[in-house]
């Protein structure tokens, strides 16, 4: 089985991957890659030119996929409580932490 | 027009001046009279909304937001229940952020007010609570009595609300995350009577961390029999009695914020090779006994796959 090498970065419970945006996706309107819904702490896309673009559920990811795409040299993903991070142009696919749920045994999405 | 590429030394010393300002403006817990609020709000109608204002009787203060929408709702025919947004509205001395960054500008570096009138009056709404100035009557509210805050200005208050209306209604805050009222006991109960699990399985993270950073990990550590498995870098892994017939699996995460605060989280992460397949099938085989696989299984990422920065 041919396996990939993932190569991302990290910033709190949103990890940013290289990968290919799907031909699919379609492009989201707005700079804002997570909010908390408790605390309100946002991933922003704080400088740059670029995008988000949504992928439609599959039955590899039945959650749909959310990508970013950076048209400019660079772009900067901002937060309230953790440092920047840069991109450099090109496509990425985004991920948020999980972690088990002691009770139902299940993986879920770290929730803040 | 001009553009301003750099700030003098001058200008740059007095930002701490307005942030002071807008802080004292926003936490302010000093009263107004209520006359003083009608003739505002007489004002408010045709300055800013270009209508006129409703009649006296139909200007009402609340003693908190809660009572307020309770009004807007009864009178509106609404179910507050269902209704969780009303427009428009002035936030009052919680706007106070937003008049601290535009005086500078207007001030200090000289750019010119394009709408100095609407503006002056909007910021004279700054010495009262919320006010809704809907089509047929207006609502606005009280400040709060009480805002506590930490040595960094959030919200933060052991036993009591963190912020309080002088009807009761409030918000109970612990290191600036508010906690719903089905956690309450997390703030106010004295930390000796707190249940060390129940504080584990806060399934949101963050309010976790926060009542973590309360209760003191050393306790929990205590409490829960925790024995540590391996460490890395950035975690240590934890064998856990919740009480259940074996141990739970938690990985202890320690990161530093930007303001320079040490934060600490326990991650659940699987235990057996049945739950590590529910969790993630494609990582098969990661080593369950090691800190850095299980925090990169948390990431989704295995030990061969590259994480070039993390913050």
């Amino acid at each position: 089985m041919k396996t990939c090498k993932r190569i991302g970065k990290r910033q709190g419970d949103v990890i940013i991957c290289k990968s290919k945006i799907p031909a699919d996706a379609f492009e989201r309107n707005d700079r804002v890659i997570a909010r908390g819904e408790g605390s309100g702490h946002a991933h922003v896309i704080s400088a740059g030119d670029a995008k988000l673009f949504v992928a439609p559920p599959t039955t590899a990811k039945p959650e749909g996929g959310l990508y970013l795409k950076v048209y400019s040299d660079s772009a900067i993903v901002s937060h309230d409580t953790h440092p920047d991070v840069a991109f450099p142009k090109g496509e990425y696919e985004i991920g948020f932490e999980r972690e088990l749920d002691w009770y139902t045994g299940l993986s879920r999405k770290v929730a803040d | 027009m001009i553009k301003i590429e750099k700030l003098t030394p001058a200008q740059k010393h007095q930002l701490a001046a307005y942030t002071a300002w807008g802080r004292r403006m926003g936490f302010s817990t000093i009263t107004f009279a209520e006359k003083d609020f009608k003739d505002y709000v007489k004002r408010v109608y045709p300055g800013l909304l270009k209508k006129p204002p409703p009649k006296d009787a139909d200007i009402l203060l609340a003693p908190s937001p809660k009572a307020a929408w309770e009004i807007i709702c009864e009178r509106s025919g609404l179910s507050p229940k269902k209704t969780n947004f009303v427009w428009p509205y002035l936030a009052g001395s919680f706007d106070s952020y937003f008049f601290a960054y535009y005086d500078y500008f207007f001030d200090v570096l000289h750019i010119e007010n394009p709408v100095k009138a609407s503006y002056t009056l909007y910021k004279e709404s700054l010495s009262y609570g919320l006010l809704f100035p809907l089509d047929d009557f207006c609502v606005g509210t009280e400040k709060p009595t009480t805002i506590i805050l930490d040595n960094q200005f959030r919200l933060h208050a052991e036993g009591r609300m963190a912020l309080e209306y002088s009807d009761g209604f409030g918000i109970y805050a612990l290191f600036g995350e508010k906690l719903p009222n089905k956690y309450k006991k997390f703030a106010i109960d004295p930390i000796d009577s707190l249940d060390p699990k129940e504080v584990l399985l806060i399934p949101n993270t963050v309010l976790r961390l926060a009542v973590i950073r309360r209760v003191g990990l050393h306790r929990l550590k205590s409490a829960l029999k925790m024995k540590e498995v391996s460490r890395c870098a950035s975690g240590i892994l934890y064998d856990i009695d919740l009480g259940a017939a074996a141990p739970v699996r938690g990985l202890l995460l320690t990161w530093g914020t930007k303001s320079g605060e040490i934060e600490e989280v326990i991650q659940g992460v699987p235990a057996t090779q049945e739950e590590l397949l529910q969790f993630n099938p494609t990582l098969k085989g990661a080593d369950l006994n090691d800190a850095e696989s299980m925090r990169r299984l948390l990431l989704g990422f295995s030990l061969s796959d590259v994480i070039e920065e993390e913050v």
